[in-house]
């Protein structure tokens, strides 16, 4: 049953064209991989799924519902988590409380989402800088504090932006292993990457963006050998299909 | 700081202008017609006025544009500058017998060197922070500066005479006599030297950021600090520059307007107030901007007072002002973020 | 502590804080009592400006409107319609609110961020002072002069001359108005207003409406200094556009939050404190200068000059306040 659908979603900047046209779908339960060059748009369509740009054209639909144009924190409310590429920590709140902010969502008493929120921080392995100011963070930890405070959100979808980047292959393993138990538990993924080993292994499906449009679409091992595929990635200087 | 900027665009605001003024003539264009017949002489008086005080306004607000178009800093502290610099052109006057043109010659460097220390001993220290803190350190300095003037010259109001009324302007081949007739409009002749040097100095200013390699360092430090930094320019010394020449442009503007305004220490708020709306009009950072939007202002406040007489002139300056912050908040020109 | 938890703390020493001071009437009185009183104003005024510009991060320049709002609708309450200056007070509040939630839904809407949403405060108040000076309805330039009344001295809200009751009406305010805060900030609303601060991409993405708790710390800032307007004119009995619009008063209520600590709950309240004794320094210093400090005699300015020579330190050194400073140092997280 499909989840999130996203029919022929076009946008422009300024006369450049970031989206053409471009459609995926992503089944319940599934986790869905969205790879493609540098610059090819995928942070672009994220952004359109999450409300934060209103697409020129097309629709986005979750769950059956249209939420196109909708207002990003109307999203997150319907569930739908996302993080951030570019990390966007509460930095003088402490961690626990950064969580909290999310987990307020799904409980009204401040002491249930405090509960709540210790779970989830417990569970990203940041519980022991749980009152500590979330600027005091690593990379690696900021990243997991992304990823807590999406999951605070208690989503049926999360959408996450490039959460393996910058981290040592130990790190990398504990998220993906994360991730892994976060699908058990029911949660849907759309999941961009850089990091070709864990899309490979992790994704069910994948999507293909090349210049704003969808490339090639299939399973992971489909994709890997398409030859349009490894033509766009070969032909983008500096970067490699396998990580 | 940022804002989301082309809400509107140029040419949508353009149009939704031409279509309002199309209404308006449409629907009052007798009347309006048949009025300015006959207050035609307080509506050319008005746009005289209007131009030749934007004139001064252009001065002021290039200053406090390319400090911050160099710097990214909004320096509140510019009016108290400018009222520094007609303190010390009015002492040299009151107690030198200056000329008080001439004194233009003491105030423009005292200020520019004034600038250049403030900016390496103060300024330099909080430049990476937020944009309101920024805001808030030339706010407290500009408390500082006209606070000490209170102290020292008391809030009494100074006036310096023009030199020139009695005599005229000898100018070789004639003598100028003010006041000037302007299509039927009086222009005091202080007004008019005011206007002019106003843009002979903006136009030095263009020649040495457009012509000198100084101008050339200066601009690369604003449009891209770390390439400038990496060419080899010494873009610390930049900083201090611009800073100097900003508020040397103020102190050029407080001297030659000194000889028909009143001083008191808080001279300089008027406009410091219209800078900042100057130079929000004309984009951050932009100079040619600073240049028209000055004019502009000047024009609004005139002819606002003269079409409705009951109302502060300001008050049209700050309509324009929200008018732009939301509509075009990268002001007319475009500017820095 | 996290920062959540210690509004809790707060309200503890919110109460401690109130026992402490009722008793202060007893010790001062005259002049003295009237720099209390003023100091006390100044903290209520500072907490309601914090609110908006330390808590929710919406640096205000223009806080005067709100505050002049507050002082007009009490002044014309009382003077032109004979009611009762509470009535002026929470008339006053509610019509604060209501111009600072349209300002801010402009602002917010179009998208007016940091220094150029403090200039357009600044803007909306100079504005508010224009009209006011040339509105004939309020009195133009003139300003009200609030009438003796008689009456029950509690309704009417006025006291014998260095009457303590004074002080024991702001001391409430200040109190309600820090349990406002205090309750707000601690609530679920209130983390949700942090979060804005913080990150409002980031909080938008985690179900908060940004516009919504924006305008919410926006009303609530507005309508505390409406009532720091409304006791101003009931305390000094006269009202008029500079004093209730003019730049300085917006200075005058931003300057406590950032010397004691912007966005903290005491921060306002210290730096009132600290203020308020610089003032009060400098006005005696000017009044019976040392024999070294002479040419001071009779000046006027330097109490302003010692403000801005703080503000200038505090930015350069101490960006956190005072008191955010201390708090800092002294190892709470």
């Amino acid at each position: 049953m499909t989840l999130l659908e996203v029919q022929d979603v076009s946008k422009s900047f300024a006369g450049l064209r970031a989206l053409h046209s471009v459609s995926l779908q992503v089944e319940r339960g599934s986790i869905v991989g969205l790879i493609g060059p540098n610059g090819a748009g995928k942070t672009t369509l994220f952004n359109v799924i999450a409300g934060v740009m209103k697409p020129d054209a097309g629709r986005v639909l979750f769950d059956g519902t249209d939420v196109t144009g909708w207002p990003p924190y109307r999203i997150a409310r319907l569930g739908i988590g996302r993080t951030f590429q570019l990390m966007k920590p509460f930095d003088t709140l402490s961690v626990l409380d950064n969580v909290t902010v999310a987990t307020l969502q799904r409980h009204r008493s401040r002491k249930e989402a405090r509960r709540a929120a210790t779970e989830v921080v417990e569970r990203v392995g940041l519980g022991e800088w749980a009152d500590r100011k979330a600027s005091v963070l690593s990379t690696a930890g900021y990243k997991r504090l992304e990823l807590a405070k999406a999951l605070g959100l208690e989503p049926s979808l999360l959408l996450l932006d490039e959460v393996l980047a910058g981290l040592v292959p130990a790190e990398r393993a504990r998220v993906v292993e994360l991730l892994r138990e976060i699908r058990a538990e029911g949660v849907t993924m759309l999941l961009v990457e850089h990091v070709m080993s864990a899309v490979m292994a992790l994704s069910d499906h994948v999507y293909v963006l090349h210049h704003g449009e969808m490339l090639a679409s299939g399973t992971p091992e489909e994709v890997t050998k398409d030859p349009r595929v490894i033509e766009a990635y070969l032909g983008e200087e500096g970067h490699h299909a396998g990580a | 700081m940022a804002f989301k900027g082309r809400k509107v665009s140029g040419r949508s605001l353009a149009l939704l202008g031409l279509g309002i003024a199309a209404l308006l003539v449409l629907v009052w264009g007798g009347d309006a017609l048949s009025w300015a017949r006959d207050n035609r002489v307080v509506l050319v008086q008005a746009l005289v006025t209007g131009l030749l005080l934007g004139g001064v306004y252009s001065l002021v607000s290039m200053g406090l544009t390319l400090i911050f178009g160099v710097l990214d800093i909004l320096n509140f502290a510019h009016g108290a500058f400018m009222a520094l610099a007609m303190y010390a052109s009015f002492v040299l006057v009151a107690n030198a017998g200056f000329d008080p043109y001439l004194s233009l010659l003491v105030s423009v460097p005292l200020l520019f060197v004034l600038g250049v220390l403030v900016q390496r001993v103060l300024l330099a220290r909080v430049m990476d922070q937020p944009h309101e803190n920024q805001l808030l350190l030339t706010f407290g300095l500009a408390l500082l500066i006209e606070n000490a003037l209170l102290m020292v010259f008391t809030a009494t109001p100074r006036t310096v005479d023009f030199p020139y009324a009695q005599t005229g302007i000898p100018l070789g081949f004639a003598t100028v006599r003010g006041p000037l007739d302007v299509f039927g409009a009086v222009a005091d002749l202080p007004r008019v030297i005011a206007f002019l040097g106003s843009l002979v100095i903006a136009g030095g200013l263009f020649y040495l950021l457009r012509r000198t390699s100084l101008g050339t360092a200066i601009r690369a430090v604003a449009e891209n600090p770390d390439g400038a930094a990496m060419v080899g320019i010494d873009v610390r010394r930049m900083h201090m520059i611009a800073f100097g020449l900003g508020t040397a442009c103020v102190a050029a503007a407080g001297t030659l307007v000194l000889p028909f305004l009143s001083l008191q220490p808080t001279t300089g708020e008027q406009f410091n107030v219209i800078a900042f709306v100057v130079v929000v009009l004309g984009g951050l950072g932009n100079v040619v901007g600073a240049l028209v939007g000055g004019i502009l202002i000047g024009l609004v406040q005139e002819l606002g007072g003269a079409f409705v007489p009951g109302v502060d002139k300001l008050f049209f300056v700050f309509v324009v002002f929200v008018l732009t912050l939301l509509l075009r908040p990268q002001g007319l020109f475009g500017g820095k973020p | 502590m996290g920062a959540l938890r210690r509004f809790d703390r707060d309200l503890l020493v919110l109460a401690a804080g109130v026992l402490v001071l009722i008793p202060v009437p007893l010790f001062l009185s005259g002049f003295l009592l009237e720099v209390a009183i003023q100091t006390l104003l100044f903290g209520l005024l500072g907490v309601a400006w914090n609110l908006m510009g330390g808590f929710a991060g919406q640096f205000s320049f223009g806080h005067a409107a709100f505050f002049g709002i507050g002082a007009y609708a009490t002044a014309v309450a009382v003077t032109d319609y004979g009611l009762s200056p509470w009535v002026g007070m929470l008339l006053g509040a509610a019509l604060a609110a209501a111009f600072g939630v349209l300002v801010g839904f402009l602002s917010f809407r179009y998208g007016l961020k940091g220094v150029f949403f403090a200039l357009a405060t600044f803007a909306f108040a100079e504005m508010l002072r224009l009209i006011s000076r040339s509105l004939e309805a309020v009195n133009a330039a003139r300003g009200y002069n609030i009438p003796i009344r008689s009456g029950n001295p509690w309704l009417t809200l006025q006291f014998p001359q260095g009457s303590p009751n004074y002080y024991y009406v702001i001391l409430a305010l200040l109190a309600l108005s820090l349990l406002a805060v205090i309750l707000l900030m601690r609530s679920r609303a209130g983390t949700f207003i942090l979060s804005i601060r913080e990150n409002e991409d980031a909080a938008a993405a985690l179900g908060v409406n940004p516009m919504r708790y924006k305008l919410l710390a926006v009303a609530l800032s507005a309508a505390l200094t409406a009532v720091g307007g409304a006791f101003y004119v009931q305390y000094f009995f006269f009202i008029d556009p500079e004093l209730a619009f003019g730049a300085s008063v917006s200075i005058q209520i931003l300057l406590p939050a950032i010397v004691g600590g912007i966005g903290t709950t005491w921060g306002p309240v210290v730096g009132s404190l600290i203020i308020t004794v610089l003032g009060q320094g400098s006005t005696a210093l000017v009044r019976t200068p040392p024999p070294f400090l002479e040419a001071l005699q009779g000046t006027s300015g330097l109490d302003v000059a010692i403000y801005g020579a703080l503000i200038v330190l505090v930015v350069l050194f101490l960006p956190r306040g005072v008191f955010g400073t201390l708090r800092e140092r002294l190892g709470a997280a």
